[in-house]
């Protein structure tokens, strides 16, 4: 059951603020990268999924866009869209339609080019991803819609800015060796602290960029990865979740209730438990989501996720390793990329091949990728 | 016997002290947010009059202002759907004149002498600009009054009522001005105010036979807050004991809401037996005289004037005023997270006017905004509008946005709020000090503009902690 599916190559491009070059060479960059290695060619692949939040560049339907430029015509090509999450949602479409028997090959390409709008004409797209009638209006951007989450953590558990600034470090740290990061600085704790505010409590350096990337997947029948490819890595666990896009509707502001539903479905399905993971990507908009992450996948007790930070327990030697790319935080976070991206990471964990930051052994991965804020849910649970 | 049933006001929490415009300025004077006009001022008015009185049995309401945000199209209406009142009602806009406030009070007292309206609903409220450094500028205070017109436990009864108009280019605002013209004093006070209001005054006592003596408060319209002094000289009354201060130094000439918020500072100190004068003035004058009965005890307990003066914040930069007001430019934005659409703001009138949100019939869980389907206990279309305009509220969780616009009150705070008795609601919080924002944070709703879109001024209503 577990050899049915698996994802075959992984690549993305680098994530930089302002890159010159259009959306179909950006995706190129990414696609070229999935494919080194593999005993297939372009013609080999019988569907393409892109995914991307709309809104972004002035392309529409970029799907028939990016099928022309890496030649995949007259293969159907499909469009996903679940905002941040996009190109996991993808990942999951692609699943199904070999699962069913309909393709054997899916190239899913995610992209985001936010380059061309100014960050608040982004913010407010980005805002707009909430309900436009009743909320956002009033203003939840993004950063406000996790501020509100942080205050509630802090007013419940007692968690710390420190807290939250600790998260950042590590990730800088890792970041700082990833060559297809956009931030390649380490920071300390002071320079953390120090940095602007945006949205209080969320400093400057608590949040993720907005940046032009891309990323690729290429997920394969199971008979075709063996042949193909000399390590596949297989998709065990899959879990999509929703809640409400009023924030005002949810049961829980401390918690992210689709990453909850997510995460219990993939562990259901792999027949695996949170101690089982080796190592983690979970999506770290804002420093606060990846302590949300770590109580909501079962790393760590509701409340306790700070503690796992203070401990160093998610560095690359510590008991589960988090986004030791760097993460959205150091990396940057391209939208509709994102997903492919820690796809790609834990793909080479598994592989063995992170040469810049392996955690030793890792057999099983796990990545967690939100929509919105905390409006779609979506754990892939990967294994060698 | 058709009289006042129960008044109300509101006065902005902002104050800028004169000495910030003109050195050497004595006092202050009370100013609207950036989020406040004169709609909104008259609607929080228009719901600490209603405080303990069913709406359902408002019909009618009048709102008196110069300032109306709009030339052509009413705010009544929008004053209604704020304090929930029925549709079926009288509503209309008087205008054109400080003497509005007292026009649309005589209007209402006939309304109900005549059988038309059993309650109508009176408010008046202006925020007048003035040239910047002008000598007026100083003198221009925000605020809003409300009084209640009926003829069943009448707190205070009008016994009589007399205007006179005035024809004269005294103070005056053409539709292309923003800002206020006035002549030179020397002729404006003599012919226009002191000459129009002593008119009608006079005419008022010698008609209905009444002597300066009669009375135990004296409530005159001022422009300045002295000149009041020396007209209540020239009609007899005695300044020190008979007649109302003008509030001047606490808040300065609220223009049409004048009349109406000193009667109501008036009907604060009043007791069963006081007898008042009331007198207007704006190309003419309006009088009137009250008697107060028992009832009057029965209807404290609102805010009214004494405790919005009390609740106050000081605002010491003339610049934030200026920017507040549209007089110094901001930053313009390309994009501002508000959506405009005629037909969503008409669909969701009852939600975002009336702020109605729904409770389930069956299990009793209160939602906003509306809901089809009962998230407790899924029950479907079972439903009850819900007020939560009055409800209190605590701020559950908060963010202060440095990065949002609108760039006049940084940081932004939204707030997620749970009320006394349910339901959960996403908002701005206003009139905020940021450094005293926590969760748990006791809050009430208040109904403010949204930035213009469009041509279209738009209304919702945003939390606000508690002004005690």
């Amino acid at each position: 059951m577990d050899e049915d599916v698996a994802i075959i190559g992984a690549g993305q491009s680098v994530f930089a603020r302002k890159c010159g070059v259009s959306v179909r060479e950006l995706c190129f960059q990414a696609y070229k990268e999935a494919m080194e290695g593999l005993d297939i060619t372009k013609d080999d692949i019988d569907a393409s999924i892109t995914c991307s939040a709309p809104e972004y560049d002035k392309q529409r339907t970029p799907s028939g866009l990016i099928s022309e430029y890496l030649e995949l015509t007259p293969k159907p090509a499909f469009y996903v869209e679940s905002v941040c999450s996009s190109s996991s949602t993808g990942v999951r479409i692609a699943w199904s339609l070999i699962k069913s028997g309909l393709h054997k090959v899916i190239a899913v390409i995610g992209f985001q080019k936010m380059s061309e709008l100014t960050s608040r004409e982004a913010a407010e797209r980005m805002g707009r991803g909430g309900d436009i009638i009743w909320e956002s209006p009033f203003g939840v951007t993004m950063p406000a819609g996790y501020a509100m989450y942080t205050r509630a953590h802090m007013a419940k558990y007692g968690t710390t800015e420190e807290q939250l600034a600790r998260v950042r470090v590590k990730n800088s740290s890792y970041g700082a060796r990833n060559p297809k990061a956009n931030y390649r600085k380490e920071l300390s704790l002071d320079d953390v602290m120090n940095s602007n505010v945006i949205t209080s409590p969320l400093k400057m350096f608590d949040c993720c960029a907005n940046c032009d990337g891309s990323s690729t997947v290429i997920v394969a029948r199971g008979d075709i990865a063996k042949r193909v490819s000399k390590t596949p890595i297989w998709i065990i666990g899959l879990g999509a979740a929703t809640d409400t896009m009023t924030m005002s509707g949810r049961k829980s502001l401390t918690g992210l209730e689709c990453s909850q539903e997510a995460g219990k479905q993939a562990y259901e399905m792999a027949g695996l438990k949170p101690e089982d993971i080796d190592v983690a990507e979970v999506h770290d908009c804002f420093t606060v989501s990846e302590i949300l992450a770590y109580e909501d996948l079962g790393f760590a007790k509701p409340g306790e996720g700070p503690g796992l930070i203070d401990d160093k327990e998610t560095y690359v030697d510590g008991r589960i390793p988090v986004n030791v790319d760097g993460g959205l935080l150091s990396k940057g976070h391209p939208i509709g990329a994102t997903g492919g991206s820690q796809i790609r990471t834990i793909v080479r964990q598994l592989r063995g091949e992170a040469t810049e930051a392996q955690v030793k052994g890792a057999e099983v991965g796990l990545v967690h990728n939100v929509g919105g804020v905390g409006q779609y849910g979506n754990v892939t649970i990967l294994r060698r | 016997m058709v009289g006042i049933t129960a008044y109300g006001a509101y006065v902005p929490l902002f104050r800028l002290s004169r000495e910030a415009i003109a050195e050497g300025a004595k006092g202050e004077k009370s100013i609207c947010n950036f989020d406040e006009d004169s709609i909104t001022m008259a609607a929080a008015a228009a719901i600490d009059c209603l405080n303990g009185i069913d709406r359902d049995t408002v019909d009618g309401l009048y709102f008196a202002s110069t300032t109306h945000p709009y030339k052509e199209k009413l705010g009544a209406t929008t004053i209604a759907m704020a304090a929930d009142l029925k549709t079926d009602i009288l509503t209309t806009d008087f205008s054109h004149s400080l003497r509005a406030g007292t026009s649309a009070l005589k209007s209402a007292l006939d309304a109900v002498k005549a059988g038309s309206a059993k309650k109508v609903l009176v408010t008046a409220a202006d925020c007048r600009l003035a040239f910047p450094r002008s000598a007026f500028e100083p003198n221009f205070g925000d605020g809003a009054g409300a009084l209640l017109i009926g003829d069943t436990d009448v707190a205070a009864s009008v016994e009589a009522s007399y205007s006179v108009y005035n024809e004269i280019m005294d103070v005056w605002r053409h539709e292309n001005d923003s800002f206020v013209r006035t002549w030179e004093d020397r002729f404006t006070l003599a012919h226009g105010y002191l000459a129009g209001v002593k008119e009608a005054v006079s005419g008022l006592m010698k008609k209905f036979g009444y002597s300066p003596g009669d009375f135990s408060k004296v409530v005159l319209y001022s422009p300045d807050g002295r000149r009041h002094t020396e007209l209540a000289k020239s009609l007899g009354f005695d300044p020190k004991t008979q007649v109302q201060d003008p509030l001047f130094a606490v808040m300065g000439n609220t223009g049409t809401a004048s009349p109406l918020m000193l009667l109501v500072a008036a009907l604060e100190e009043a007791k069963a037996g006081d007898r008042i004068l009331l007198a207007s003035y704006g190309d003419g004058s309006d009088a009137f005289v009250l008697q107060v009965t028992e009832q009057i005890e029965k209807i404290r307990g609102r805010r009214g004037m004494k405790k919005h003066l009390a609740s106050r914040k000081a605002v010491t930069d003339y610049k934030d005023y200026l920017a507040w007001r549209g007089i110094l430019p901001a930053e313009p934005r390309k994009e501002t997270v508000v959506f405009l659409s005629a037909p969503a703001i008409w669909r969701e009138r009852d939600a975002n006017l009336r702020l109605h949100g729904v409770k389930c019939k069956a299990c009793g869980t209160v939602q906003f905004p509306p809901q089809r389907v009962c998230t407790h206990c899924h029950t479907k279309d079972q439903f009850e509008p819900y007020r939560l305009s009055d409800k209190r509220a605590r701020v559950f969780t908060f963010a202060m946005d440095r990065i949002t616009s609108p760039v006049l009150e940084l940081p932004i705070v939204t707030t997620t709020i749970d009320f006394d008795g349910g339901g959960r609601m996403q908002c701005f919080l206003t009139d905020r000090d940021p450094e005293q924002i926590e969760c748990g944070l006791p809050v009430e709703m208040t109904f403010r503009k949204l930035p213009m879109k469009g041509g279209i001024q738009s209304y919702f209503w945003k939390s606000m902690p508690i002004r005690t």
